[in-house]
């Protein structure tokens, strides 16, 4: 689904991503942890396309992406969660979501008012129920910080999306906040490949196939779950 | 975001209303001023397009309308009839926005008004310099719009046009917004990294949209050279630019009806003061400082405002 080739960054002299190698297969929920500058919200970025990288690929279903800017791989499958909900401040809930799906399915064609079709209208209220929302028609500068996190997962997922990059989509809640967005995240449909940082280290254990380390901009470990807190421990130890 | 909702239709109605009245009871120099607040208002709403809607505050609009005016002027003299020459025109302003779009729908903020001012001098340079285009003297003997109906060398019937040109330009905006692409138009100046990450080209859609703004600056050109039969390189000073955006923040920005309220009121002070003083400026401006200390909505948005919250 996902492969990163060689990925490198810098901003001046500090390298922030070195050399970093991997995969997110189909289906495949990847988790990635580190410590704080560790660059895993630059590699997030490099991968949706909002900075270039100095060196390396990445390819989208073995499509060359390295490129493109963030919509055309928004358009190929991509879709985005941002650390903090990322929303049209003056649209409502469903206007969002109509916005979203219109904009994968035909783009800023001249026509029909899309916020009056009765189409976009319902599926906006279907991708609204999906991620728990109940009031779809509430203005957004209304929402509660839960709901503005709702809505940016279903923002990311809107439009047939096939990869969710999510960055720490659990951020800025208390423990029941964050372990009712997680159960969310577990059971979106087994189909969508997550790509998924994340600090909470249970939260994070609880979704992950795979998990891997980022420490100085590099790779330091990838594996399974069961074999990611040794090196986390000598991580934060160290 | 636009909505044409019950409040913006009446007032609509009830300005172009105004306006009628007021040019069949203000005879010849009552209809001029209804031209002229036309004009201003056309060019406000192109304007408001643009800051509004797209958050591309320009000071080069003054220019783009001359590009109108000039090609208006120029597609005359080259033997072309008036709706021939106007289509040109509007294309010829339409593809100059597009152009200073292109440059910089990049920039934010200082930087795009700063862009936006530095070409509308160098068209102004250019066309003060020009001697085919009547340099520094303007150019002369423009036609105006013939229609089977209704002689347009008449005020009357030429501020009863404007207002209908006004009209279609106000609903042409009202409909742009509700397209699909004006939609994704005001989605991208409310958040361009999320509308970029859901599937919108930010930078196209910016380029497309001031695009779509100069060519109804370029209707406001035709109109103005139409009006005095005249041009010079004079609209197409910054100052032209800067007025129009006193107009915008006056009535409302991101309103679509502000700018003809805005309109309304620039023009009528600016006679009414200019009676009893040269410093009119000064009452524009103290009426502008009110405006922006009351919330910066503009007359049309401050009522607004408080037209919802009592009926809510």
């Amino acid at each position: 689904m996902l492969s990163v080739e060689r990925l490198g960054k810098s901003f001046g002299s500090v390298e922030v991503i070195r050399n970093v190698t991997l995969t997110v297969n189909a289906g495949e929920r990847l988790v990635i942890l580190g410590p704080n500058g560790a660059g895993k919200t630059t590699l997030m970025r490099l991968i949706a396309g909002e900075i270039a990288p100095d060196t390396g690929h990445i390819r989208l279903d073995g499509q060359d992406v390295t490129a493109l800017p963030p919509d055309a791989r928004a358009r190929a499958g991509l879709g985005r969660g941002f650390q903090t909900a990322s929303l049209f401040e003056s649209f409502s809930i469903a206007e969002n979501l109509i916005l979203a799906i219109a904009a994968r399915m035909n783009g800023a064609r001249f026509g029909r008012d899309p916020l009056k079709s009765h189409d976009l209208r319902h599926r906006a209220r279907a991708a609204a129920r999906q991620v728990g929302i109940a009031d779809p028609d509430a203005p957004v500068a209304s929402i509660d910080h839960g709901t503005r996190r709702r809505l940016d997962l279903a923002l990311a997922m809107s439009g047939g999306a096939k990869l969710l990059l999510l960055d720490e989509p659990a951020s800025g809640f208390g423990p029941g906040g964050a372990r009712e967005i997680h159960d969310l995240i577990a059971g979106l449909p087994k189909h969508l490949t997550l790509l998924v940082i994340e600090h909470d280290l249970d939260l994070a254990f609880a979704i992950a196939d795979r998990i891997v380390i980022l420490d100085a901009g590099g790779i330091a470990h990838e594996g399974p779950p069961s074999t990611a807190r040794p090196v986390l421990r000598a991580i934060y130890d160290a | 975001m636009f909505r044409l909702d019950a409040m913006r239709i009446v007032l609509l109605v009830l300005l172009l209303a105004g306006m009628q009245v007021f040019a069949m009871l203000g005879g010849f120099f009552g209809q001029e001023i209804v031209a002229e607040i036309a004009i201003l208002a056309i060019l406000a709403i192109s304007l408001d397009l643009a800051a509004g809607f797209g958050g591309m505050v320009s000071l080069g609009h003054g220019a783009i309308m001359g590009v109108g005016a000039y090609a208006y002027a120029l597609a005359g003299q080259h033997g072309l009839t008036p709706w021939p020459a106007a289509l040109t025109a509007i294309a010829a302003s339409g593809v100059t926005g597009g152009l200073i779009g292109a440059v910089s729908a990049r920039m934010q903020g200082i930087f795009f008004i700063m862009a936006t001012l530095a070409f509308g001098q160098m068209i102004w340079a250019f066309t003060f310099s020009a001697r085919w285009l009547g340099g520094d003297n303007g150019m002369g003997g423009i036609a105006r719009a013939s229609l089977p109906f209704s002689d347009l060398s008449q005020p009357m019937a030429f501020a009863n046009y404007a207002l209908c040109l006004l009209l279609a330009v106000f609903l042409l905006a009202a409909a742009t917004l509700s397209t699909p692409f004006g939609r994704s138009y005001q989605a991208v100046h409310d958040n361009a990294a999320r509308a970029a990450a859901i599937g919108l080209a930010p930078r196209r859609i910016r380029i497309t949209g001031f695009a779509i703004s100069s060519a109804i600056a370029g209707v406001a050109g035709i109109l103005a050279a139409q009006h005095m039969q005249f041009i010079s390189p004079a609209m197409m000073f910054w100052t032209t630019s800067g007025e129009v955006l006193v107009v915008l923040i006056l009535g409302g920005i991101g309103t679509l009806t502000g700018p003809i309220v805005g309109a309304a009121i620039f023009v009528t002070l600016k006679y009414w003061a200019a009676g009893w003083t040269d410093h009119w400026h000064l009452v524009i401006g103290a009426l502008l400082i009110a405006v922006i200390l009351a919330g910066g909505r503009g007359i049309t948005g401050e009522a607004e405002r408080r037209l919802r919250h009592a009926f809510r």
